[in-house]
């Protein structure tokens, strides 16, 4: 890396940004114009627009008692409100025609004095006022609530007469009284109240679009203004001049934040400074009281991470991007994206833990939320584990991007139309012997997508007895695992490749392996027990009815062979086929192995939708993709899947029979003592369902777990998408000699074309 | 100075499959020589040269420029070549002088050498008049003189210009002519290509004829009207895509049987 390049680069986008006048009035002119112009429309609607008084007609009037008095001349006494002054907005006008004025809107609300009100109220007895106003006119709507506070208060004061001349204490009527102390400080205040939940989102859109602009005009724009091959023709690497913009577009998105934020905060200042003036003592102004420099300063320390990950983001979006037009499509997406993981924070009860913390986006905003609260143990506590992953994140984003700057087909890619049809026969039509990682990611979207819309419809309905129930949530299991994640890995086999049984893995292994692979199973049984149940207490436990499904799904003493085909086997042919067979050859085709068993491993993991599985299921799926490729067959695959699976079934089966067999005194029976042997009795701590493992059978697991896989790691990858391919896509024709003559480049690069290859030839040979 | 074995490139067309743009070129080019790529529009010209200048990866086959491969030292070859087409444009937001001075900079110039090279060159091109206009208010000549300083700005022993001439009026383009016999002088080494038969004849000590990515005829311009008994390059030009194109047609007729 020659950072003399990297800052050549970077001072000369800078400059073209400065003296790009859209760039700079996005980003310096329209926050220093735009707040204070809020803000002074802020200042004029609600402090300097004087509400308008509502009428109020009294029909009956003469019939109110005159102590206490309810009505002096055309208002209600100012004494019956909380805030003197509103008694101003009720004026209370003549009573003709009542009814049809206020159906026409003259008159917001009607209060009927019945003809006996004196009375009753002298003798202590009750009267019924009646109010007639609006409901659907918020104007008649406000004017009833203000009426209904004078009434009340009016009706308060007539009760303590009642109380006085009863010669009883005041106290009479009042027996309980609440007194509350209120253990938040300012800062709590100031901050838990309004800015803490929307400082993160501010510094989000921000961060995101002074990011996004200048990174569209820097990459697409350089494309349609075509520099982007002069550029790419200096001496400098792509990685200079991507990292050179990346610094560019990085300053900008900070820019635009810190500027944005001072001039509203300024003008939250002026405004608050003005309204506190024209109405002092208004309560609620104390909760949009700005908060502290301190605040700011973690504002401006958190706004550089989110930054950076944007900048990176936005970069590898305009990098890809055609055009500037096409770069700014892309804007609405990111931001649906986005907004999710900002507004989740918003949610009561959500707060920083060790799962939220390595959610981009969404880890930060809850780092800032804390901070600004002044939470600061919880803060450092979860920091590294925020900060490190949106850093990560923000590596592999502009390691896209250098991506997208040496692959010719994104630099040149010519606006073309796009024909689906064209495109569905090309991919049929020149089909390689595997399928490309974009199909076979292509793949994982479909599964994903049937799963999420199909599945839903096919679990029982709420009113099902039970046995229908369980019925029908076997079937959705059966139907989900073959239709949704077998079908789609066969179909796309076939469909998309010349050799779709070396795709899916079908081939025989060596039995060792088979043997290796129930083991490792075996091995890693007790361990993903014990560590899954680590992690689950850290995170948020699972509703409730996800261990009720499990529970109606098997119980009801099904015999347990039907459990295993349900539980162990079906996943096991069905997601092996599509994660180890379909997906993990694909990605062989542009990954590095390591690179695709590790990206298989988390898509596999992800694809089981439970947070509480996540970390598990991954480090399966890795465990599975390292068994598929150096066996370079499914089944070593199946087994250990079928053996993991139905362990976990038949444990929790021997536990709860052990556990019966021991309360029931049948110690020194064989099988109760291989069972203390295994397990040891769970500490009061610790959950009652989870009975954990004696230390040495881990260990004893451990070992042999890493005894089996640096042998199985020491072996080459058998995977015929890793052997039999080239990466140049040609790999078919050394395999098979029909596939030979049915692509054209066999007939140009063999120097002598075979007479088959001429007679079969295809439209382009001479081209 | 510029070697290039059996150069190929394919890329993907939905509707057509895969075409090979660029179909096992070879030729080479010494210093002090200007050799032409004579060829209709989509002929391979600018793959060709595109690969030449590091911007594409071939398929198939080497080049090598000044010793350096341009795939494996892709760094290297950029360093000492001068490169120019119609799609390497100039910043709208930089003046002439500091576009220039930008990619003499990214050449690892020193300042001293670099303004030195500069000051000759916005002589030499008459570039004074336009120094601190912007690039989006130049003219289309002004542009591709810019283009051209900022070719040679570091001196490099190798250039590479893709229609140089395309889109110029009459007088500008005789001046980019001018600069290149010039370079030549100066014993560059110049691989040019055009679809203008006139230049070709005027400017290129070599001349390879070029149609659908294959090289059809190469040689100096006495070889070829030698060769094949016609003293016009453009009746030459057309009588060896005419057979070209009807032997093409013949072939895929038996390989379509």
């Amino acid at each position: 890396m020659n950072w003399h390049n990297v800052k050549l680069v970077f001072h000369r986008e800078l400059r073209d940004q400065l003296r790009d006048r859209r760039t700079l009035f996005m980003i310096m002119v329209l926050p220093l114009l735009l707040y204070p112009g809020i803000g002074i429309g802020m200042v004029q609607f609600t402090v300097l627009f004087v509400e308008q008084p509502r009428q109020v007609i009294v029909v009956g009037r003469e019939h109110l008692p005159d102590f206490p008095p309810l009505i002096a001349v055309d208002r209600f006494v100012a004494e019956l409100f909380e805030v003197p002054e509103e008694a101003e907005q009720l004026q209370i006008v003549s009573d003709e025609g009542a009814a049809q004025r206020l159906q026409d809107g003259e008159v917001q609300v009607v209060l009927f004095v019945p003809p006996d009100t004196r009375e009753k109220i002298a003798r202590g007895e009750a009267v019924k006022l009646e109010t007639h106003y609006n409901y659907a006119d918020e104007k008649s709507r406000i004017a009833y609530l203000r009426l209904k506070e004078a009434l009340s208060n009016w009706s308060d004061l007539i009760v303590r007469d009642r109380v006085e001349s009863k010669s009883l204490p005041p106290d009479f009527i009042r027996p309980v009284e609440f007194k509350e102390q209120n253990i938040a400080t300012a800062q709590e205040v100031s901050g838990g109240l309004v800015w803490a939940k929307l400082f993160p989102f501010l510094l989000v859109i921000m961060s995101l679009t002074g990011a996004f602009y200048p990174a569209v005009d820097l990459c697409a724009g350089e494309k349609e203004r075509g520099t982007i091959e002069t550029l790419l023709i200096s001496p400098a690497a792509r990685a200079e001049i991507v990292l050179g913009k990346y610094l560019t577009i990085f300053l900008f998105s900070v820019a635009t934040a810190v500027l944005n934020l001072a001039s509203m905060a300024t003008t939250g200042w002026v405004v608050a400074e003005q309204m506190q003036r024209a109405v002092p003592n208004n309560e609620r102004l104390a909760d949009f009281q700005p908060p502290g420099l301190d605040c700011a300063g973690w504002v401006l320390l958190l706004l550089l991470p989110l930054a950076a990950f944007f900048s990176a983001m936005g970069l590898a979006l305009a990098a890809f991007a055609r055009s500037t037009k096409e770069g700014q499509y892309y804007l609405t997406p990111l931001f649906l994206v986005t907004m999710p993981l900002v507004l989740v924070t918003l949610a009561p009860g959500v707060e920083l833990n060790a799962f939220y913390s390595v959610v981009p986006i969404t880890g930060v905003a809850l780092l800032l939320k804390s901070l600004i609260q002044g939470h600061y143990d919880v803060a450092l506590h979860f920091m590294t584990l925020v900060l490190l992953p949106t850093a990560l994140y923000a590596a592999l984003a502009i390691r896209w991007a250098i991506d997208q700057f040496t692959r010719e087909e994104v630099l040149f890619r010519e606006a073309e139309r796009f024909e689906p049809w064209l495109w569905a026969r090309h991919l049929f039509r020149d089909r390689g012997a595997f399928p490309s990682a974009a199909e076979a990611i292509f793949c994982y979207a479909i599964m994903l997508l049937l799963v999420w819309f199909l599945g839903g419809f096919l679990g029982p309905t709420g009113a099902a007895d039970a046995t229908a129930r369980q019925a029908a949530l076997q079937r959705s299991l059966v139907v989900m695992q073959i239709a949704f994640v077998a079908t789609p890995a066969i179909i796309m086999g076939v469909m998309l490749t010349n050799r779709p049984r070396l795709t899916l893995l079908g081939r025989w292994p060596s039995w060792g392996y088979m043997a290796l692979a129930a083991a490792l199973a075996v091995a890693l049984h007790p361990i993903a027990v014990e560590a899954s149940e680590h992690i689950q207490r850290g995170l948020p436990s699972q509703p409730k009815w996800v261990a009720e499904q499990l529970e109606q799904l098997l119980g009801g003493g099904q015999p347990l062979w039907w459990q295993l085909i349900l539980i162990a086997a079906l996943p096991a042919v069905c997601e092996e086929l599509a994660f180890r067979g379909f997906i993990l050859s694909g990605l062989l085709r542009r990954m590095s192995v390591f690179t695709a068993i590790i990206v298989s491993g988390f898509l596999f993991g992800f694809f089981h939708m439970n947070p509480q599985q996540l970390l598990t299921t991954t480090f399966l799926g890795w465990i599975l993709g390292v068994v598929a490729t150096r066996s370079g067959s499914l089944l070593p695959g199946i087994v250990f899947h079928f053996t993991n699976n139905a362990l976990a079934l038949l444990m929790a089966n021997f536990q709860s029979h052990m556990e019966q067999a021991v309360r029931a005194g049948a110690a020194g029976e064989p099988l109760v003592r291989l069972f203390d042997a295994l397990f040891r009795q769970p500490t009061t701590g610790e959950f009652a369902h989870h009975v954990p493992y004696r230390v040495h059978v881990l260990l004893l697991c451990a070992g042999l777990a890493t005894l089996v896989l640096t042998w199985l790691l020491k072996q080459p990858a058998r995977s015929p998408a890793v052997t039999l391919s080239d990466n140049s896509g040609d790999d078919a024709r050394a395999l098979d000699p029909d596939a030979a003559v049915s692509r054209s480049s066999t007939l140009r690069s063999a120097p002598v074309a075979p007479s088959t290859g001429l007679a079969r030839g295809s439209p382009h040979a001479n081209v | 100075m510029i070697d290039v074995q059996n150069l190929t490139k394919t890329f993907l067309d939905l509707r057509r499959g895969e075409v090979w743009a660029v179909d096992r070129i070879s030729f080479s080019c010494r210093s002090g020589e200007i050799f032409g790529l004579l060829g209709p529009n989509g002929a391979g010209k600018t793959t060709t040269l595109r690969i030449l200048s590091t911007v594409l990866r071939p398929t198939g086959g080497r080049a090598m420029i000044v010793g350096h491969d341009v795939v494996r030292e892709a760094a290297a070859v950029r360093q000492k070549i001068g490169y120019m087409s119609a799609s390497t444009g100039i910043y709208d937001r930089m003046t002439a002088w500091e576009m220039v001075e930008y990619f003499g900079r990214l050449y690892g110039l020193s300042e001293d050498r670099l303004h030195e090279r500069m000051e000759h060159l916005f002589d030499a091109l008459q570039m004074n008049g336009f120094r601190d206009q912007l690039g989006s208010k130049m003219s289309t000549g002004m542009k591709q003189k810019v283009s051209i300083a900022r070719t040679i700005v570091h001196d490099p022993p190798v250039l590479i210009f893709d229609e140089p001439t395309a889109g110029l009026d009459v007088l500008v383009a005789r001046s980019v002519v001018e600069v290149i016999r010039g370079l030549r002088a100066q014993g560059k080494c110049i691989v040019f290509s055009t679809h203008i038969m006139r230049e070709a004849e005027k400017l290129c000590d070599h001349i390879a004829i070029v149609h659908r990515g294959h090289i059809l005829a190469a040689g100096t311009l006495a070889e070829l009207t030698d060769e094949h008994g016609e003293n016009d390059l453009e009746e030459l030009f057309f009588q060896l895509i005419r057979r070209h194109d009807e032997k093409a047609g013949s072939e895929s007729l038996i390989a379509n049987r």
